[in-house]
């Protein structure tokens, strides 16, 4: 099944499915059996639909199978999802971390180029923590994957690290053969072997990509992750 | 009457239907669980989300009112059915006797106030 969808659908089915599992611990439920209806039910749901199943497509069918902690529980089947402020306040731990993501972001930015680059990477790692922690405890801080579609307003706060460290993480990976390449000394064919050269690093991510989603999902996040997928 | 006594009326009277639901589907003819799902949601408002019906089967199999069976099917994976055990069966016919006298009576009763 997971051959006929895009990266993208399957990083949010397999997000769907780490959910359901993470629920499940300690539950006393097949884990195994749990996952097999899963996979069943979106293997039905979208037998109509063209191929490559896309992350809008699987997204319907997961919202329509509801959140993962409804497969552990009847007690609250159809009960609506709380909003983020019948949450409670942002607990104050959660909210020092967000403040020092920001100000270590800050300070990573004007201490730049000196020891600027470890800030933003203290701040990158920090702002991760927030949001596995915040994805744990449901103040979500990611748009699309708060149940209601309501993240908490301190999302901007944690993501300004997360953004700077994706997008140049993908400059200088996309960009890395460049310097070499430019390099071979034949002039009158480096416009060529350039080209070619930059086509098949390219093509070569493109398969990483595809091959190792959830993992280029970790690293590129919020660029490329559940972003699109709920 | 506020929202939130509303959603928890709804939320109480759907739950015990949609066992009602299921084991009156599953007495019609084995299904799978997605098939099961389509079915229950042409009831109007038994259903809110597809994956509460999963949880309910399992419970539902546990007591031994429904059994699943794993079927090889010529487009695919093997699938896996749902249908009702004797006890499942006389469970069901247990409770359309308990719904008809329950609705029939409280029936009776709103006509009366109205």
């Amino acid at each position: 099944m997971t051959e006929e969808m895009t990266p993208r659908a399957r990083v949010a089915l397999n997000d769907y499915l780490e959910d359901v599992r993470r629920s499940l611990r300690g539950s006393g439920l097949d884990e195994a059996e749990v996952e097999s209806d899963i996979r069943d039910h979106v293997r039905d749901a979208t037998a109509g639909l063209g191929r490559p199943i896309d992350a809008d497509a699987m997204a319907r069918v997961l919202i329509d199978l509801g959140p993962p902690r409804r497969w552990v529980t009847e007690d609250d089947v159809d009960t609506p999802e709380p909003s983020v402020d019948a949450r409670g306040p942002i607990p104050d731990g959660r909210r020092l971390l967000a403040w020092t993501v920001l100000l270590t972001t800050v300070l990573g930015l004007a201490l730049f180029p000196w020891i600027g680059p470890f800030g933003l990477l203290v701040a990158w790692l920090l702002a991760r923590v927030a949001v596995a922690e915040s994805r744990e405890s449901g103040h979500h801080v990611e748009t699309t994957d708060a149940p209601n579609g309501k993240p908490s307003s301190w999302r901007w706060m944690v993501y300004p690290p997360l953004v700077l460290v994706s997008v140049s993480l993908v400059v200088v990976v996309a960009l890395a053969p460049l310097p070499p390449l430019m390099e071979v000394p034949l002039p009158a064919s480096r416009d060529l072997i350039v080209g070619v050269g930059m086509f098949l690093w390219w093509a070569l991510l493109t398969v990483l990509v595809r091959t190792f989603p959830r993992a280029a999902g970790w690293i590129l996040f919020p660029l490329l992750s559940r972003q699109d997928t709920r | 009457m506020n929202d939130s006594f509303r959603e928890n009326w709804t939320t109480q009277v759907r739950k015990g239907l949609l066992e009602l639901g299921v084991l009156a589907v599953l007495d019609e003819e084995r299904r799978y669980g997605y098939d099961l799902t389509q079915r229950l949601s042409r009831v109007p408002g038994l259903v809110i989300r597809e994956g509460t019906v999963y949880p309910l089967l399992n419970r539902l199999k546990k007591e031994g009112l429904v059994e699943g069976e794993l079927e090889e099917s010529p487009e695919g994976p093997a699938r896996k059915y749902y249908r009702l055990t004797p006890a499942g069966r006389e469970a069901l016919s247990w409770m359309k006797e308990e719904w008809a006298v329950l609705s029939g009576g409280l029936a009776e009763l709103m006509e009366r106030r109205s």
